[in-house]
């Protein structure tokens, strides 16, 4: 219970929604780079993300009250990584990236961004965002109303 | 206790009729109707009220205090809370105040 | 005024405390300019935990007593005063910093800003509840 903890743990959402919406837009831009600077085509990223626990962090099952852990304090991201699935097999002989020698000898290896499921995922990003900003205004109102006792 | 029946005027005086513990007697103390029990003068209870105010008042203060070292172990209505408080009951013993006083006032200057 | 009676201390913590709320928009609002500077590392302001620290010595506490034989040895017992506190502008250097070398926050910026804002108005508050308890007592 705090007068700014509601604000702090929706700003945490915020800019995590950010962070992983500046990841989709790349994976968008980047989904027909089939060359990198270290070989290979594209391999498209993605946000991990973790909660913010209340410290100290207990972890037995049968807790006494007097040790709850509290509510959590919103989310961080843990790592961007990379995804490692397969890459896409396109057939271009003419292509200059095109594998020249053994068994896939022609084939161009495109990155394995799926356009739907990004645009999908950016989708679930902005509406995140939206009721983040829904609970600041929120939580700003509550509070003008407490200003309000006693005036 | 019918107060206009001739048992209880003795002379000059008629006896007091008390229906709640917290009226005062012909003594000038407060206490249990049937007359056993600790009682308190009017002095006893101004200073009890006065201190419950201070209270009030200190409280509020110290959730002021807080608010600015830590923001992070108040909420905002406690504090606007404490402080609405602590400025009701100061005007409630100042308005209570400058009754019994203006009451005082009218009892002396009766003809 | 007053800075022994419970009314007159706390109008003047409020009233340090909300110069110091001035000068954290301003430190928010300089940072917000520069989100996009290559290299401009955020300031913030530091206030609360020396004001807290000073508060927190007026209460009288045992001390172990120093055994002082020269008058350069420093005893135990210094007490901060709470007057003396002032807020200070610090670099933060130990964030995070994007590609060019700029470590501003837009989200975090945004953030600290509504906060001050919303502590603003509660000291502004209680500042103007401490002088209408005076006002009903003066008042006739």
């Amino acid at each position: 219970m705090s007068l700014f903890g509601g604000i702090a743990t929706s700003s945490s959402g915020l800019s995590a929604q950010q962070l992983r919406l500046d990841v989709i837009s790349n994976n968008l831009a980047n989904a027909s780079t089939t060359r990198t600077a270290d070989g290979g085509p594209f391999q498209r990223s993605r946000v991990i993300f973790r909660p913010i626990v209340s410290q100290p962090y207990w972890r037995s099952p049968f807790l006494p009250e007097s040790l709850d852990n509290g509510i959590g304090k919103g989310v961080r991201v843990n790592k961007v990584e990379k995804d490692n699935s397969p890459a896409r097999l396109v057939y271009d002989p003419t292509h200059p990236d095109a594998i020249k020698t053994g068994p896939k000898q022609g084939y161009v290896e495109m990155p394995n961004v799926n356009v739907v499921n990004e645009m999908v995922d950016m989708i679930d990003a902005s509406r995140a965002y939206e009721a983040n900003v829904t609970l600041i205004n929120g939580a700003k109102a509550m509070f003008s109303k407490a200003l309000e006792i006693g005036r | 206790m019918d107060l206009l029946s001739s048992l209880s005027a003795h002379g000059g005086q008629i006896d007091q009729l008390r229906s709640d513990p917290r009226h005062f007697d012909v003594t000038g103390k407060m206490g249990p109707l049937d007359g056993d029990g600790k009682p308190v003068t009017f002095q006893d209870a101004l200073m009890t009220a006065m201190e419950g105010i201070n209270g009030d008042q200190i409280k509020a203060t110290d959730l002021y205090q807080r608010m600015i070292t830590d923001p992070n172990s108040v909420d905002a209505h406690d504090v606007t809370l404490a402080g609405a408080q602590a400025q009701m009951s100061l005007n409630l013993a100042k308005n209570v105040i400058e009754r019994g006083l203006q009451a005082y006032r009218d009892i002396i200057n009766m003809r | 005024m007053f800075l022994n009676t419970n009314f007159g201390k706390t109008v003047a913590i409020l009233q340090r405390s909300m110069d110091v709320a001035s000068l954290r928009r301003e430190v928010i609002a300089n940072n917000i300019a520069n989100a996009d500077t290559p290299n401009f590392k955020r300031s913030t302001v530091n206030f609360e935990a020396q004001l807290k620290r000073a508060l927190d010595d007026e209460k009288t506490t045992v001390r172990p007593e120093a055994f002082l034989t020269d008058p350069r040895h420093i005893g135990f017992d210094q007490k901060l005063d709470w007057q003396t506190v002032k807020p200070v502008r610090q670099l933060d250097y130990l964030t995070q910093s994007k590609n060019n070398g700029n470590n501003v926050d837009l989200q975090q910026e945004l953030m600290e800003a509504e906060q001050n804002q919303m502590a603003y108005s509660l000291m502004a508050q209680a500042a103007s509840n401490e002088f209408n308890q005076l006002n009903i007592v003066l008042r006739r």
